[in-house]
């Protein structure tokens, strides 16, 4: 039997890259007596308020992202556009007999592994419109680029930590390793072409992160590290999680600024025309940068605040809904809400309509499956995405608990 | 709903498990400024012939060394061979007891030098190869010494080689290699009175620690010495009567050669030329020719003067021990005593020289007091002082510009670059950009609109304020793959004065450019 479900994590694994996505959003029927449990769970989502899936896979996986897509994407745009990737995954090993505190003995231990990783930005129409068309179109004018971020972060955690012998408390302390973060985050920036293209001034405020340039950001690369804290509760009938509350400290090679400046760019000064060499041009085009000084910073982790209702297994129909926020990820505040419906014994299935993360409104579809000592799950997080041309994201995930 | 199901799948596998196979790019249509500089007299020409003067006006000071005239043209160390063999005189076998020297042989030995006389030599290189066969049967040792030799620390040059037993049927052979840097030579051999010579001895002994050995006139010792590559850096003596020819040598003369058409009208140019002797004997040159030629016209201007065709006698150098003072001799052109400013204005690329010239011509009138330093022999250079004073009319400048950019590296699709002139040079300036193939070849050109007009001047024709001026070009997609293409172009700049009298280009002069472009162009990641 361990073999059995050792090769379906392993399979799980193999398809999923190991990602996984906190178990919550699936739902748990029943509870068993095991003496120890591996969970794994992997999320991989992506979605946008304003550009399209065509859009997004070429933005992701290549492809010329051409006049006509860039147009809709423009068009859809109302204040602010929003677009994000997430991918993230767990695997956790709950011991159900043994405790660590003799004093806590109700109280099990687990530890886990995870790792996380988001890309995501918020941008106005003229960021969008100065990114995908180029600023020919605001000469003579301004385009107001501020109040936009972007954000690329990827680390991993090792947890160690406790659960309650009736699973409806949990308490982790992990170790952050740092992969990387790439932050831009403009305040303020009001770029303003002037006629014909002879000087472009630039209102800047903005702060700048940079994570260790040498490094890749590849798989712990600890280029970072710092301390995060996981808790789960359920009262009344529903569980609330905060996932990845602390920090990181970037301290190796890692390059910050803080700068407000007025820029009036006039072309890249060149000493000698006849003789520029390129190693010149991009020296003297750097110096116009904001300047980053080299020295560590702190960040808080992307924490993830989810508050959702415990299914009742034993009914037929229910309703279902859930709250999901995550800090610092250009994230905007996640709802569904909608039905679950117990096929048989060991099946349920569940649809909701969403709002929020990095998508607009959708549908979500999910399936779930619970035999002896095996469940699973596997939900569509944008299923409006996978069928409408025009949708705005995919999202996928699943979820598997073995015990015995 | 399978099908999208799988597409979701292999998305996702391929985002996180599989490497992009195609670019993410898209088009933008950028407008800005590119670069800035500001050309001044500095950046325009070189600073090693730039000579600013107290009034701010500018001189080139061009100089440029027509014939080469070295020391390869002196006294040459030939190699030379000593070979030596040494017998025995005893008709029966004697025992030679060790430690026992049967070898001291002084000898003197002569450089061929032909008619030179040189009492005195220090070396910069060379080497001693030596060979030495035994048909002792005893270890021997064998030493060379050449006397009045010192290493500069005050050491004789000599060396002592170990040679193993050896037989009549089967000779013990060593040979190696020894180094002469830095050794001076006495060539006057052993009475002091001699040139040429140098004395040595050659040494050879039983081996101290070795066992009697029985030799007779049937055994030998064979020894070949010969001195290698020898490069003197200094002699001292009679250098002989030499004579050699250089050229007609074709020169590349710099300091026109981008100009390709046009006419420059110069108000004044000094040019000379200074020939330097720092042997210390006495040279005889003769300049055969001087010709100009501007290899894109064809035109090729003799210089006519004097000193063309004419033996020049320059006196010996004194040497005053730690330096040299050359005599020197300089040869002024002038409009009135030569056709220098034809040769100047036919604005050459190449001046093709033919140089004769012998030593010693009077003999040796020194007395042996002849000397040569080798790294320093006879400079030929003429010399053009240029105030930067003319008239230029349609005088076309050429450059040939590698972009290193292609298909690849090269984002823009298509530009409209406008290039904003801030002028304060006293003459217009058009421009003009041509396309190359892959054989340098001319197939297209970029039209340029507009041209960067003169700073306005006064009376004197000295600038008062710079004129802004624009020159706009457009580099279609079809120019822009031949840019792609071939990477290079070619910029021609054509020049006119703003007066017809001599303007004269001051040092705080300058030209402010900018760049500007409106493009559209590819967003390219992978």
């Amino acid at each position: 039997m361990i073999k059995i479900y050792s090769s379906l994590l392993f399979v799980n694994s193999l398809l999923f890259g190991m990602s996984a996505f906190s178990q919550d959003s699936i739902i748990i029927p029943g509870n068993k007596l095991p003496s120890m449990r591996f969970e794994a769970s992997t999320e991989l989502n992506y979605g946008s308020t304003n550009l399209n899936n065509e859009f997004i896979q070429k933005l992701l996986f290549g492809g010329k992202i051409g006049t006509d897509i860039k147009d809709k994407a423009l068009d859809k745009i109302n204040n602010k556009g929003r677009f994000g990737v997430e991918v993230n995954y767990d695997i956790k090993y709950v011991n159900l007999k043994d405790t660590l505190f003799e004093k806590l003995p109700n109280y099990n231990y687990y530890i886990g592994f995870g790792s996380y990783n988001n890309i995501s930005a918020t941008y106005t129409k003229d960021l969008f419109s100065t990114v995908f068309y180029g600023n020919k179109e605001f000469e003579n004018q301004s385009a107001i680029l501020g109040r936009s971020s972007f954000i690329s972060t990827k680390f991993e955690k090792i947890t160690v930590g406790l659960v309650s012998k009736d699973n409806k408390t949990s308490y982790g302390v992990s170790l952050i390793i740092g992969d990387r973060i790439n932050s831009y985050n403009f305040r303020k920036a009001d770029m303003f072409t002037h006629p014909e293209g002879t000087n472009i001034t630039l209102d800047y405020d903005g702060t700048v992160k940079l994570s260790d340039g040498n490094s890749t950001g590849s798989f712990m690369s600890f280029s970072g590290a710092g301390l995060g804290l996981d808790y789960s509760k359920e009262l009344l009938n529903h569980k609330i999680e905060i996932t990845n509350f602390g920090f990181t400290i970037w301290s190796k090679n890692s390059r910050y600024s803080n700068t407000a400046k007025q820029y009036d760019f006039d072309g890249v000064e060149i000493d000698n025309l006849l003789k520029v060499t390129s190693d010149e041009l991009e020296f003297n085009a750097k110096a116009i940068l904001p300047q980053l000084e080299k020295k560590p910073f702190v960040t808080l982790l992307p924490t993830i605040i989810s508050f959702r209702n415990i299914i009742d297994e034993k009914k037929e129909f229910q309703p279902t809904y859930r709250i999901r926020y995550k800090i610092l990820s250009n994230y905007f505040p996640y709802f569904n809400a909608g039905l679950v419906y117990k096929v048989n014994q060991h099946f349920w299935l569940k649809g909701t309509a969403a709002y929020g993360g990095y998508s607009g409104i959708r549908a979500e579809l999910g399936a779930y499956f619970d035999y002896k000592y095996f469940r699973a799950g596997i939900e569509s997080q944008n299923v409006t995405g996978i069928f409408m041309r025009e949708g705005n994201g995919n999202g996928l995930r699943l979820y598997l608990n073995t015990t015995f | 709903m399978t099908k999208h199901l799988l597409f979701i799948t292999l998305t996702l596998i391929l985002l996180f498990n599989c490497k992009r196979k195609e670019d993410t790019s898209w088009d933008i249509d950028v407008l800005s400024p590119v670069v800035k500089t500001t050309l001044t007299i500095d950046d325009l020409v070189e600073d090693s012939i730039l000579s600013i003067n107290s009034d701010n006006t500018v001189d080139l000071d061009y100089k440029f060394s027509f014939s080469p005239i070295n020391e390869k043209f002196f006294l040459k160390i030939p190699d030379t061979i000593i070979k030596t063999v040494y017998g025995f005189p005893f008709l029966s076998p004697v025992t030679l007891s060790p430690g026992f020297q049967f070898v001291n042989d002084p000898a003197e030995n002569e450089f061929d030098l032909g008619d030179a006389k040189i009492n005195y030599m220090e070396v910069s290189t060379g080497e001693l190869n030596y060979r030495i066969e035994s048909e002792i049967a005893e270890v021997t040792f064998y030493t060379y010494t050449i006397l009045k030799t010192d290493d500069g620390s005050g050491n004789t040059f000599t060396q002592t080689i170990s040679v193993p037993a050896g037989s009549r049927t089967s000779p013990a052979v060593v040979s190696g290699t020894f180094k002469f840097d830095g050794y001076s030579f006495d060539l006057t051999g052993a009475s002091g009175n001699k040139f040429n010579t140098f004395e040595s001895i050659v040494l050879v002994n039983i081996d101290n620690a070795g066992n009697p050995v029985s030799v007779s006139n049937l055994d030998s010792i064979r020894i070949q010495n010969k001195l290698v590559s020898l490069k003197p850096a200094y002699v001292r003596g009679y250098l002989g009567q030499t004579s050699f020819t250089d050229g007609p040598t074709a020169n590349n003369f710099t300091i026109f050669d981008q100009i390709i058409s046009g006419t420059l009208d110069l108000d004044s140019v000094n040019i000379y030329t200074e020939l330097k002797n720092y042997v210390g004997a006495e040279v005889q040159v003769k300049m055969k020719q001087v010709i100009s030629t501007n290899t894109a016209t064809g035109n090729n201007v003799p210089l006519t003067h004097s000193s063309i065709g004419n033996t020049i006698n320059l006196n010996r150098a004194i040497d005053n021990g730690n330096s040299i003072t050359p005599s020197i001799y300089k040869i002024d052109y002038t409009k009135a005593n030569s056709n220098i400013d034809l040769v100047i204005e036919n604005l050459a690329d190449i001046m093709t020289t033919h140089v004769e010239a012998s030593l010693n011509p009077l003999g040796n009138i020194s007395s042996g007091n002849d000397f040569l330093y080798f790294d320093k022999v006879i400079d030929a250079d003429f010399h053009i002082n240029l105030p930067l004073k003319f008239i230029a009319n349609d005088l076309r400048l050429r450059q040939e510009i590698e972009l290193n950019i292609d298909e690849n590296s090269n984002p823009v699709h298509e530009a409209l670059i406008s290039i904003y002139a801030e002028n304060g040079f006293p003459f217009d300036a058009d421009v003009q950009l041509y396309l190359l193939d892959l054989s340098n070849n001319i197939i297209d050109s970029i039209q340029i609109s507009g041209f960067i007009a003169s700073a306005i001047t006064d009376i004197d024709n000295k600038v008062v304020s710079p004129i802004n001026s624009v020159l706009k070009y457009a580099i279609s997609a079809k120019k822009m793959n031949i840019i792609n293409e071939n990477s290079r172009i070619i910029l021609d700049i054509i020049f006119n004065t703003n007066s017809t009298t001599h303007t004269t280009i001051y040092k705080d002069y300058y030209m402010k450019l900018k760049l500007v472009t409106d493009m559209n162009l590819e967003i390219n990641y992978r």
